[in-house]
């Protein structure tokens, strides 16, 4: 290993001691009141433009991490960096109010290498969840009364998913990759109501952590066009809990616990696959994507709050069209993209199933004659669940930006 | 050269993202109430059984008071109430000119605004000598003391009392022991405190009749004090001038005290003549008794507080209220409730320990709500959360018992009548809110 290599390992795990650090509680929705949070759609380079599809995605230059099987088509001497940022703008209503927040966040880390002509390997750090909800007037029915009591719930926090990528090819047009994918986090959730002299506070904090491991691959039918498949298991994220009670009686606040270890639900990730289309038309210039992903949350038999737990189905399409021809304009080597998203969610409350779609577009801006190397920037447009019911709708606008590179390591230049 | 710049690039990016910041973070939302549930549970209880209790305390002391209690009346459950105050009276000094002439010899008193019963009523007050030294066998004086002293009045008023005025009332005095006070301090006859105790012990203010009120005085020695008032005759006619004989409270032991007595109670309070037997309220049809002065009290139980535990999942108390009812038409306006009590513990064998306050130190209070008057809808409400947690949280059994007791209980007779725990709508009762955080044991 070169101290090349040695120094951008050692700059990576800097940075993902930085960015998990930071990342907690940096974004907003109701929605992530349930399970782990929101979960986090978007994912690595292009594919943010794109509707989220690529799963039979060839990628030469550029790290798609939709399926670890594309791994294996990285290229001899190429070192390919991602490093990406979104910014996302919310606005939720039901039948009463409206309200807008504004969140920034950091959207994915990774890098990818050669390891031979037919096997790649990667790691990525991408949020797995988000939970970031600030909630008040939840009414409760005081037992054995007519009244009620509102309590406030806030939660925060985020789940990472870090995940090791290998892909190899064990000959022409099929590829194959493995992926473990290393998940943990802390939320903490809070709960408080008032009373005439009283008051309450419930703090919990969960760690969660555990492991899935997935399988992808991919098959060229022909130059053109491509099938991919992934495939992950069922796994448990394990949660150990910390709580902390609060009260005032009788004017004076006492602690009733404080940091008692507790029993925390262990949470179930069900099994998950996708299939993929992908096709490259008109000399190349156009990339055609259509993903179809199912999780079989149903079989986890999770329940949250007034939510229950069924399979989803996610639905993506995308474009991209790019001018491969040797062009020296910049403005000609632009590469533009759009996608469209629908998923019909995995949540269901009081048999409203909570879908949501998203319509998405981007550029990609090359930063190098020479290489792949690319600023791509998406903007994507969703909406999330009803209003003409109990529920919430929430519509959010999405940039991201990715810094996508591509590095030449151990070639000699030819001409100085 | 090239990967130099990808590192800047990824620098500056972290740079970036490190100084990141979301917009300002509140988006309280108010979902409504079917967007999500609580995952606590919150409960009222008010079934949990009580055991109420009457009880007298055989003495209480009152020689520490700043009352004078002077004054009779009838109640119809109590009994005859009666107070008589006693205490001495020393000069202030002991010269007086010997050309000087005895003049009069006045009592005065003023109201500290404290009255029980109806003060429309004429009442008398006898002031009588002491026979005894006015000293007690141990400490303290207590209401049930007595000290002998003469029948004869050295002074005697009738009077309606005008207690929220602020007067001071006088009682003029017997002319034949002030001529002789006079004398013995004029004729050098009686020179200190001693030798003026040894002449008089000190006296007595007490009732006439039955059938009056109680009535209130300071016992602020510019307040309280007997005058005797003589002149001297001068070139351009007499001067006035008096000597003061004020009250005396004591230093080295007391010597005041207040004598509060009941007869002829109600056949309930009668039974109660040893502090250690409680009455239970089952016994004294479902009711129980409180009276300042002579020491009766309301004990209250909670024998089945634990029961609480028997709610499923873990949690813990928010509020614990206890509601007590007086009895209707045991009080009126001149029978007037207290507006507060206060919350005494008493221990088994009925020995007031501590009085219950919260954790800054101020008295829990029963307070009276007066809102619904009209619909005789008179209750004391106290909250007694930290008691009631500490009987949870307690290990072994206790034998404590909560002990109200009016504000001033050795020095006034306020009184009322309370419903026990079996009295339907009116009955005392624990109010309790709880809640369930864990649903997990």
């Amino acid at each position: 290993m070169t101290a090349k290599t040695k120094n951008s390992i050692l700059l990576f795990i800097l940075i993902i001691t930085k960015v998990t650090a930071q990342s907690e509680s940096l974004t907003s929705s109701p929605y992530s009141l349930y399970g782990l949070g929101v979960i986090n759609q978007t994912s690595i380079g292009k594919v943010n433009a794109m509707g989220y599809s690529g799963i039979a995605m060839k990628s030469v230059g550029y790290i798609n991490n939709l399926n670890p099987a594309s791994y294996a088509l990285i290229l001899q001497n190429n070192f390919l960096y991602d490093l990406g940022g979104k910014a996302e703008i919310n606005t939720y209503a039901n039948k009463f109010n409206i309200e807008k927040n504004t969140s920034f966040n950091f959207s994915n880390l990774a890098f990818a290498f050669p390891i031979t002509e037919k096997m790649g390997a990667g790691v990525t750090l991408i949020p797995y969840s988000h939970v970031g909800y600030s909630l008040v007037g939840l009414e409760t029915n005081i037992e054995g009364s007519t009244e009620t009591v509102k309590t406030n719930a806030q939660g925060t926090g985020a789940l990472n998913d870090l995940s090791f990528n290998f892909g190899y090819s064990p000959f022409s047009k099929f590829r194959i990759g493995l992926n473990a994918a290393v998940l943990f986090g802390n939320i903490e959730e809070e709960e408080s109501f008032s009373l005439n002299t009283s008051s309450f506070l419930l703090n919990e904090q969960t760690s969660y952590s555990g492991i899935q491991l997935g399988i992808g691959t991919q098959f060229d039918i022909t130059d053109d066009i491509s099938l991919g498949g992934i495939l992950k298991l069922p796994s448990t994220l394990n949660g150990s809990l910390s709580r902390s009670i609060y009260k005032t009686l009788d004017y004076n606040s006492t602690t009733v616990e404080e940091n008692i270890e507790g029993n925390a639900d262990d949470f179930e990730l069900p099994l998950h696959f996708g299939v993929g289309f992908s096709a490259t038309l008109f000399d190349k210039n156009l990339l055609f994507n259509a993903d179809y992903q199912k999780r079989y949350w149903g079989k986890t038999g999770q329940n949250d709050h007034i939510g229950e737990y069924t399979d989803q189905n996610i639905y993506a399409l995308g474009l991209e069209y790019a001018n491969k021809s040797r062009n020296t304009k910049y403005f000609q080597r632009i590469a533009y993209r759009a996608g469209f998203n629908f998923d019909d969610g995995y949540l269901s409350v009081n048999n409203n199933k909570i879908n949501s779609y998203s319509i998405t577009a981007g550029l990609g801006l090359p930063l190098s004659a020479r290489n792949s190397s690319a600023l791509n920037i998406s903007y994507s447009y969703g909406q999330k669940g009803q209003i003409n019911n109990i529920l919430i709708q929430e519509n959010y606008h999405l940039i991201t930006i990715n810094l996508s590179l591509q590095d030449f390591w151990f070639v000699k230049r030819l001409v100085k | 050269m090239r990967y130099l710049v990808s590192l800047v690039c990824l620098l500056s990016m972290l740079v970036v993202l490190s100084c990141t910041e979301s917009s300002d973070y509140d988006p309280d939302f108010n979902v409504g109430d079917s967007f999500a549930d609580s995952q606590l549970r919150v409960i009222q209880i008010d079934t949990l059984s009580l055991e109420t209790s009457t009880m007298q305390f055989d003495s209480l002391i009152t020689s520490t008071s700043n009352r004078i209690l002077i004054g009779s009346y009838n109640d119809p459950e109590f009994g005859t109430i009666t107070c008589a105050s006693f205490f001495e009276v020393l000069p202030e000094n002991f010269s007086i000119n010997s050309e000087a002439v005895y003049d009069s010899i006045v009592m005065y008193m003023k109201y500290d605004s404290y009255y029980y019963n109806d003060t429309l009523q004429l009442n008398e007050i006898h002031i009588k000598k002491i026979t005894e030294q006015l000293k007690p066998k141990k400490d303290a004086f207590y209401n049930t003391s007595n000290i002998a002293y003469s029948n004869e009045d050295i002074g005697m008023l009738a009077y309606y009392p005008r207690p929220m005025e602020g007067d001071t009332i006088s009682i003029k005095m017997d002319n034949v022991l002030g001529a002789t006070i006079f004398d013995k301090i004029q004729t050098k006859n009686i020179t200190n405190t001693d030798e003026f105790k040894a002449f008089l012990k000190g006296i007595t203010l007490r009732p006439g009749g039955e059938s009056g009120s109680i009535i209130g005085f300071s016992t602020d020695e510019t307040l309280c004090f007997i005058r005797l008032f003589y002149s001297t005759a001068g070139e351009t006619g007499s001067t006035q001038d008096y000597i003061d004989l004020k009250i005396n409270k004591g230093s080295e032991h007391p010597t005041f005290f207040n004598q509060i007595t009941a007869k002829d109670a109600n056949q309930y309070l009668e039974k109660l003549t040893d502090q250690e037997e409680s009455m239970p309220s089952t016994t004294s049809e479902n009711k129980t008794f409180i009276q300042a002065g002579t020491g009766i009290t309301t004990q209250i139980k909670f024998p089945t507080i634990k029961s609480l535990y028997n709610i499923e999942g873990t949690g813990t108390i928010l509020e614990a209220t206890l509601i007590i009812n007086p009895s209707i038409d045991t009080y009126n306006d001149y029978l007037s409730l207290k507006d507060t009590l206060n919350l005494y513990l008493t221990d088994r064998n009925n020995v007031l320990s501590s009085q219950l306050t919260y954790a800054d130190g101020t008295a829990v209070k029963a307070v009276l709500n007066k809102n619904n008057l009209e619909f005789n809808e008179i209750y004391y409400t106290v909250p007694i959360g930290a008691y009631v947690e500490f009987l949870l949280t307690n290990e072994t059994e206790t034998d404590q018992a909560i002990a109200l007791l009016p504000t001033d209980y050795t020095s006034s007779v306020d009184r009322m009548i309370l419903n026990g725990p079996e009295s339907g709508n009116n009955a005392i009762k624990l109010q309790l809110i709880y809640t369930v955080y864990d649903r997990e044991n």
